[in-house]
């Protein structure tokens, strides 16, 4: 085989075994390991025999555009593979450390009750790898990543009857969709950079970088490197952001230690290296990463050394190296980092799955040679502050709550009056009234018609906030979710002519979703009356079927990746211009909650503690 | 061995020296080692609770229990409680040492229990998980003797295979109609695995303690639910050494029972849930992720099979003792007021049932008077159904019925 035909395979393969694997029930135990043994094991075959042809090939990098999803004028979206240096490291470490927690796995999930969810989740996160790191442009990278984020909240949520792994679930999730929204920021400001979808091979390219240091203004510059910047260490748990990752361990161990211990984690330091043409010449950016390497290589490295939990200092010790990566990118030992991400990979993926042992090894088996420790009383106030610090975690996950998520809440609460009758009829008032404008049956006096997008994009944020914290009836959340997509349709096809077939593609998809998804909500209702969302409901015990219906399409609402609606969300976005700041902020901010606010719905209402006591119920706080 | 495995016979080294008998030494005030006094104490009430008090044959194998595990924190559940969840090579080796005393035998003689100078007591352990047996001190059996136990390996041996097959239907791992010697394997295996969260199923399914002659249960499938006391009531008519022997059933096998009883009852609230998520705490006990609660209880991996009765102690001897005994101490017949155990007596004469309500015995008739048999113990095992799910409803499905042979 030739590289050109093995490269499309890295994608096809993990994709059809994730499909595959949905066609089992939890007691074929036996089909479903089976196919993931085949896929990811045929996959790390085709990666070595790769690796192989790119070895002989004098180890120049590889790519390939293999599938043109869409184009127009200036943007096309490719699926596009890449392969080089990092690829293989990245492949052949996931691919290796998959396999031996899948083959770990058909032992230690045996006779559990979602043996299948989780494996299909394991597949489904494979996909999502294989997409980030074959990937040759931005587009297709992002797939990876947006899969990647939705498995980990399905694998964190993997005990869907009990509060704590849900509400962590959502915790990681929320993080997660920041750092997303970041790198289609990103993704955007490098569109209006290159006007083009850029590849990676075409960043590589000297003269490319040259023209675009002398052309984007160095505002520009600065909102995509700040925008990768955050969504690197969001993903790779840098400070601020650490506190996610200890609380990711809700799952099964042999999913916390590939996720978190392995390889989701390093996913940040993969896009840095990625991007590395970019800022590669930029010194500030190198200070910049060294500066946040400290600082998270202190705070970690101090939290690890006191938590109470073995998982949590684990997960402190993983942040630790990689802010130690983080620096050794600063200092551009970019080998170093691919050497240390493998043994690091490797090293925690161990330690969580035999995390269980340590009762057995540090006390158990040392019972005749136990020696205590001499108790040392020398303290002092810097000890114990760094001491209770330490413990606290640096307070990150209490600021990020305070400053982060619940200033957005307090906003949506105070909306609460959109509920009323009159807002709800202004509503579609306002709709009518905007798409009579855009089909020009109306027209907007001029003073008005240049701040008609920036209106209709405060309206659909809105509607998300709204919706975003919503205690009452589901429903009415879930059609202000629509409204508000309709209403940025609105607002970009007011910005600039948008194509109607674009638009159709966005909204037929948006409202087949928003149909079928206010049908499940419609028939759960029924079953009691009662689906408010101040509380966890936890149906998807009585009614799996609509549960998962309802999922996929709020993911397709959202624009989940393989839905028309993400290509068509992506497209928008390059209808905004690079100076039009506020009606970015306005959408960016309204892309983080919108996936928030649909999956919140489906966590209320099907996930939790089932309130019928015909199950059994979890502790709260168990 | 890997660190995340806890061989059980690690706890002791064959070749290592116990001080068991008291010479002068103290540390931090306390004594070291038994006197020859406390000894012959602890030897006594052994042998007379077990009604082993003559007729002694040249070997008397004192087995402890122990259980290797990997990766797995409820490992001490496994190991042996009356050794704080240790397992118990250290103390049926002790137990041995005592037994063979020279002063020790002569004042048990004075007690009435002789015991002639061939016999020899070895201490020994059984691992529960990997289906294996050490012995300790056989370097000082005699000749004879030496070749007495060289032979008696081998009939422990055939108990281990065949426990391991009774054992090994319950694992989906194994096939249990594979060779034996391929069953013994793949048990060790598990044993070792870092990945099984069952390395054994522990006391699951317990729902009986029989006191008595071991005449009582014999040729009967009980298919391991039942603890066993040897017990002579012909030598102890009075009633006096089963008030000693009845004095633990109830902290033991009944702790034991309601352990298992109250963890399957409410699995999510009185047990520890699934294991599988189950994440390590300041080396004392487990929470679901970093910031959950301390789970009590004991995992549903452990006790998914078990069917929540309480505990049925049968004890062979007439009512009225049995009544005086449980009533001799309060904290002991509050187990029995209270119902925490069930207990039925059977009468060793007559052979009729009684069972405990209310304060006192009354006359039990069972529901059935006939048992299914069985031929071959291979064939029962092997054609055995198993479970379907684990769900509530479907697991204990593949627990047996009690057949006699």
């Amino acid at each position: 085989m030739t590289m050109q035909t093995l490269l499309p395979l890295y994608f096809i393969i993990p994709l059809i075994g994730f499909v595959l694997s949905l066609f089992f029930k939890r007691t074929q135990e036996k089909a479903i390991t089976n196919i993931a043994f085949v896929t990811v094991g045929l996959h790390l075959l085709l990666i070595l025999q790769g690796v192989y042809l790119w070895w002989q090939a004098g180890m120049v990098t590889q790519h390939l555009s293999f599938w043109q999803l869409f184009a127009h004028e200036g943007f096309k979206f490719v699926l596009e593979c890449y392969f080089d240096k990092i690829t293989v490291t990245f492949a052949l470490v996931g691919g290796f450390i998959t396999f031996l927690i899948l083959v770990f796995s058909k032992f230690y999930m045996h006779r559990d009750e979602g043996f299948q969810r989780y494996f299909s989740g394991l597949l489904l996160f494979y996909t999502g790898y294989s997409f980030a790191i074959f990937a040759g442009n931005f587009e297709t990278l992002f797939i990876g990543w947006e899969i990647f984020g939705f498995t980990s909240f399905l694998l964190i949520g993997y005990y869907r009857d009990r509060y704590l792994p849900i509400k962590n679930a959502f915790k990681v999730l929320s993080l997660y969709r920041l750092g997303d929204v970041c790198l289609i920021l990103a993704m955007w400001m490098a569109h209006h950079i290159f006007h083009t979808n850029v590849t990676f091979t075409q960043l590589s390219q000297a003269n490319w970088l040259e023209l675009f240091h002398v052309s984007a203004g160095s505002g520009a510059l600065l909102f995509m490197m700040a925008m990768i910047f955050i969504a690197v260490s969001i993903k790779s748990a840098q400070f601020p952001f650490s506190s996610w990752l200890p609380r990711a361990m809700e799952g099964p161990t042999t999913s916390s230690a590939i996720f978190y211990g392995a390889l989701s984690s390093h996913l940040g330091i993969f896009l840095l290296l990625r991007t590395a043409p970019l800022w590669e010449t930029i010194a500030n950016f190198h200070i910049a990463l060294i500066v946040l390497g400290v600082l998270t290589t202190f705070t970690a490295s101090m939290s690890a050394k006191v938590q109470s939990t073995i998982k949590t200092q684990i997960a402190y010790g993983a942040i630790t190296q990689m802010g130690l990566m983080l620096i050794e990118i600063g200092l551009g030992l970019h080998t170093l980092v691919l050497i240390h991400f493998a043994g690091h990979a490797f090293l925690r993926a161990y330690q969580l799955l035999v995390s269980p042992s340590t009762l057995g090894y540090m006390i158990h088996n040392q019972f005749f040679e136990y020696q205590p420790k001499p108790v040392v009383m020398e303290t002092s106030r810097l000890k114990n502050t760094l001491y209770l610090l330490s413990v606290k975690e640096w307070h990150l996950d209490q600021l990020q709550f305070q400053y982060l998520w619940q200033p957005f809440k307090q906003l949506g609460k105070h909306l609460g009056w959109m509920q009323g009758i009159g807002t709800q009829v202004a509503l579609k008032l306002l709709l009518i009234v905007g798409v009579l404008i855009e089909l020009r049956f109306l027209h907007a006096p001029t003073y008005l018609s240049q701040f008609l997008p920036e209106c209709y994009a405060l309206l659909s944020l809105m509607c998300i906030l709204f919706a975003f914290s919503w205690r009452g009836n589901p429903i009415q959340a879930w059609w202000m979710i629509v409204m508000s997509q309709i209403f940025i349709v609105l607002a970009v096809s007011l910005n600039v002519h948008v194509e109607t077939a674009h638009v159709w593609i966005y909204l037929t998809t948006t409202l087949a979703a928003a149909v079928i998804g206010m049908f499940c909500l419609h028939n759960t209702y029924h079953l009691d009356k009662d689906i408010a969302l101040d509380r966890y409901h936890g149906y998807v015990q009585e009614r799996p079927d609509l549960a998962i219906i309802f999922l996929i399409c709020a993911m397709a609402l959202v624009g989940f990746p393989f839905t028309p609606t993400f290509i068509a969300i992506d497209l928008m976005l390059t209808q905004i211009h690079d100076h039009q700041y506020v009606l970015l902020a306005l959408t960016g901010v309204g892309f983080v909650f919108l996936e928030l606010a649909a999956l919140r719905i489906y966590m209320r209402v099907y996930l939790g503690q089932h309130k019928k006591h015909t199950h059994p119920i979890a502790y709260r706080s168990s | 061995m890997a660190p995340a495995i806890s061989n059980a016979f690690s706890v002791l080294q064959p070749n290592g020296q116990l001080t068991v008998e008291h010479q002068t030494d103290h540390e931090n005030g306390l004594q070291i080692g038994f006197t020859v006094d406390e000894m012959t104490a602890r030897v006594q009430s052994l042998l007379s609770g077990i009604a082993l008090t003559k007729d002694f044959a040249p070997l008397v194998y004192l087995i402890a229990h122990g259980s290797s595990s990997a990766n797995n924190p409820h490992h001490g559940a496994h190991d042996c409680g009356a050794c704080s969840g240790r397992p118990g090579a250290v103390n049926a080796r002790v137990m041995a040492t005592m037994a063979n005393h020279v002063g020790v035998r002569e004042k048990l003689k004075s007690a009435g229990i002789m015991i002639p100078e061939t016999t020899q007591f070895i201490g020994g352990m059984h691992d529960t998980a990997a289906d294996e047996m050490a012995f300790y001190d056989t370097e000082s059996l005699s000749e004879e003797n030496a070749i007495l136990h060289k032979k008696n390996i081998q009939t422990f041996e055939n108990a281990c295979d065949l426990n391991a097959k009774e054992r090994s239907r319950r694992f989906a791992s194994i096939n249990t109609k594979s060779s034996i010697k391929n069953v013994r394997k793949a048990i060790k295996n598990r044993s070792v695995s870092l990945f099984e969260p069952r390395p054994e199923l522990g006391h699951g399914t317990n729902t009986l303690c029989i006191v008595g002659k071991r005449d009582l249960s014999k040729r009967l499938f009980l298919d391991r639910r039942a603890f066993m006391n040897s017990y002579d009531y012909k030598n102890d008519l009075d009633g006096k050494l089963l008030t000693n022997i009845m004095k633990p059933l109830g902290p033991v096998c009944g702790g034991i029972n309601l352990e298992y009883y109250f963890s399957r009852v409410d699995n999510y609230k009185l047990g520890a849930g699934t294991k599988l998520p189950h994440n390590v705490v300041g080396l004392f006990g487990v929470a679901n992720s970093s910031d959950g609660d301390l789970r009590p209880g004991l995992p549903w991996q452990m006790v998914e099979v078990h069917d929540p009765v309480r505990l049925l102690i049968i004890v062979e001897h007439f009512p009225e003792v049995v009544l005086k005994a449980i009533q001799s101490t309060p904290e002991m017949y509050e187990w029995f007021i209270n119902e925490w155990v069930h207990l039925a007596v059977i009468n060793p004469e007559t052979h009729a049932l009684y069972y405990f309500k209310q304060g006192q015995f009354a006359d039990y008739q069972p529901l059935t008077n006939t048992l299914p048999k069985f031929d071959d113990f291979n064939r029962l095992m092997e054609e055995a159904h198993s479970m379907r799910t684990n769900r509530l409803p479907e697991a204990t499905q593949e627990n047996l019925t009690v057949y006699l042979n």
